[in-house]
């Protein structure tokens, strides 16, 4: 395995605040990023995610934890210093230099000749697709265009790791749409380590190799997209991330891969439980609602009983408000909305759940 | 069309009152002024309305005993005198107005506002209050030579009134807050992501002040440089208190021509000529270095 890109040991950050009280912006986090990974620091505003980014561009300094840089301590070291570079999240493109100037810019402090300058920015502007730019200045271009050409000049000096601070969220849906497969192209093409910070999961999960989920200065989990989603370790992973049912249930018996676990009186189905449980003891069940399906009452399936609450229709899916008979336990379930196929349900009618095996997930709490 | 018509009626009604106080207050008097210009002097003071040049060629030649006219270059030297203490004063202002202001707008917001209430302080003195204290400070029996004195540092009393010295020192005094303000209203709205980003990107400290933040805050500086530069060329007050008007500056050329050598042709004849290099020089910056500032900055 090669050398990591960034390891972020045990760190800690404690910003003054504006009262005088002390604030924890991060909280003991360790995490560590592989070389040519497109990493993702996913969580909502005011989680640390962007005071861990800016810890590593150096525009502050951790309280407590070291931060290496492909093995080597980058403590001490001043922005100018670190061979990261950061596209922030207003661009912040020098309003007085074109376009290419810009682009330039890194190259010209770092001293290197004119026509190299030149070429580079050149290049880099072809990179994004607006080789045809250089010469415009940044308040004449749209919020995309300057996205690009931030992106142009962080680039350009072809740093280590670039660092993405919620660079789209400026942007419209489309836009938006577009730009996370450009990145993700463009990360592979350069093969430099993206580490990208944003509070949006479809963001996070369609771009990254990699995520960590932060709440409240701490890491929650980190992994691929597919294990952050499936596995939720916790509450806030599941609720933050997709639409999650939430079920309070007992344990009542143990089984080889997990649990099974109650719903009310006769009610009972296996759950995946990623520590070991007792019998009797309380536990919080995550269910996706696609892991849901839906079958009418006279179709004699096994499963729970219910009754349609409410049917909200979302475009590709329907999201049917289940009320369970025996409990007071209310489920979304989704419905695609296919051509052929799906069963359609109406509010009132009654339904049948059935819980396909290992869609339920039991929490740490 | 009628609406377009209405639209200006109101525009001119609109702007009617600040028209009328630039018409009666600035563009009369300079009327005024223009036509005594070309006036003969009245010796007890006022003009005699007859047509004469006799202001304009005083400015550059003297009449000699036979009445021929011969080129005297006093007044000349009267207006370089003048613009190298205005000049002086401004890159002065300039050296210690940057940093003042870049400090200040650096500061967190209540401080910030303090500090800028502080440079404003001493607007709420008159000039004449202000350059009178200056007096009482520089003088040979004044506090700074007594305390001087009294620490044994010195023995004889500096010779700092009625110098060079004492007119520098009171034109910064009296001039830095014109430099300050602009300076810092230019500033203080840099968004600051602009300066991590050029660290980000390998700016030392010295090549972010040279590429990104002189660059930018280059509008204030030049208003500032005009808000100082042009009240320091016409400034009589200074000179005169504490230069003890040794050497005479166009501010107090003016003024002597309508006081004491009541001379009102050529006091409005040298008026005019500094009002035009100003402007001269103004027309230059807008049109020049000014216009290309403006597309760059303002964004």
């Amino acid at each position: 395995m090669s050398q990591p890109a960034i390891e972020i040991k045990n760190v800690t950050k404690v910003f003054e605040g504006h009262s005088g009280q002390p604030v924890t912006a991060l909280d003991h986090v360790s995490l560590t990023i592989q070389d040519n990974e497109f990493f993702t620091l996913l969580g909502p505003s005011g989680c640390g995610k962007t005071t861990l980014l800016r810890l590593i561009a150096g525009f502050e300094y951790p309280t407590e934890g070291e931060i290496d840089l492909f093995g080597e301590s980058i403590r001490g070291l001043a922005p100018q210093e670190r061979p990261v570079n950061t596209v922030f999240q207003h661009y912040a493109l020098f309003p007085h230099m074109s376009v290419a100037e810009n682009v330039g810019f890194p190259l010209k402090m770092l001293g290197r000749d004119a026509g190299e300058i030149a070429r580079t920015s050149a290049r880099m502007l072809a990179l994004v697709k607006m080789e045809d730019f250089g010469d415009r200045m940044p308040d004449q271009l749209s919020g995309g265009q300057q996205q690009r050409v931030a992106l142009a000049r962080a680039l350009a000096p072809q740093p280590k790791v670039l660092l993405l601070d919620e660079p789209l969220s400026a942007l419209d849906l489309k836009l938006r749409q577009e730009m996370r497969v450009e990145l993700k192209n463009l990360q592979r093409q350069t093969g430099i380590t993206f580490v990208f910070v944003t509070h949006d999961q479809v963001e996070a999960l369609t771009m990254s190799d990699r995520i960590a989920v932060m709440s409240m200065g701490r890491l929650q989990q980190e992994g691929q997209p597919v294990a952050i989603y499936e596995q939720p370790v916790n509450r806030f992973v599941a609720d933050f991330i997709g639409e999650t049912n939430f079920i309070r249930s007992t344990v009542t018996a143990l089984e080889a891969d997990g649990i099974r676990c109650t719903l009310g009186p006769g009610t009972t189905f296996c759950a995946v439980a990623p520590d070991t449980r007792r019998i009797g003891d309380a536990i919080t069940l995550a269910i996706r609602p696609e892991k849901i399906r839906l079958a009418k009452t006279d179709d004699g399936q096994d499963g729970l009983p219910g009754r349609i609450e409410q049917c909200i229709y979302i475009g590709t899916d329907t999201n049917y408000h289940v009320r369970l008979d025996e409990s007071e336990v209310r489920l979304v379930a989704r419905g695609r909305n296919t051509l052929t196929g799906e069963t359609r349900f109406v509010v009132d009618e009654p339904v049948t759940l059935l819980v396909t095996e290992g869609a339920a997930r039991v929490l740490a709490d | 069309m009628r609406i377009l018509q209405n639209a200006s009626t109101r525009r001119a009604l609109g702007l009617a009152p600040a028209l009328g106080i630039i018409g009666i207050f600035m563009v009369v008097p300079i009327a005024i002024i223009i036509v005594f210009s070309f006036m003969k002097a009245n010796p007890y003071g006022g003009v005699t309305p007859q047509f004469s040049l006799e202001a304009y060629i005083q400015f550059l030649f003297e009449r000699n005993l036979m009445d021929k006219l011969v080129f005297n270059s006093a007044y000349l030297r009267i207006f370089g005198r003048s613009f190298v203490l205005a000049l002086v004063t401004t890159v002065l202002c300039l050296l210690i107005g940057f940093p003042t202001a870049y400090y200040m707008s650096r500061q967190p917001p209540r401080r910030k506002n303090l500090m800028v209430f502080l440079v404003t302080i001493p607007f709420w003195t008159n000039l004449l209050i202000r350059a009178y204290c200056w007096i009482l400070l520089l003088r040979d029996t004044g506090l700074i030579n007594n305390f001087l004195i009294k620490i044994g540092l010195i023995h004889e009393p500096l010779t700092m009134l009625y110098t060079n010295f004492a007119i520098f020192l009171g034109l910064v005094y009296t001039h830095i807050p014109f430099m300050v303000l602009p300076i810092y209203a230019r500033v203080e709205k840099l968004d600051f992501s602009l300066f991590e980003a050029a660290h980000d990107l390998y700016a030392s400290r010295r090549q972010l002040m040279r590429h990104v933040i002189l660059p930018l805050a280059m509008p204030g500086v030049i208003a500032g440089s005009l808000l100082v530069f042009v009240p320091c060329l016409g400034d009589f007050i200074i000179p005169n208190l504490l230069g003890g008007g040794k050497h005479l500056m166009i501010g107090s050329l003016i003024q002597l021509q309508f006081g004491g050598s009541r001379n009102w042709p050529f006091g409005s004849a040298v008026a005019l000529i500094l009002m035009a290099i100003v402007l001269l020089a103004m027309m230059v910056y807008v049109w020049g270095p000014g216009r290309k500032m403006r597309l760059e900055g303002e964004s």
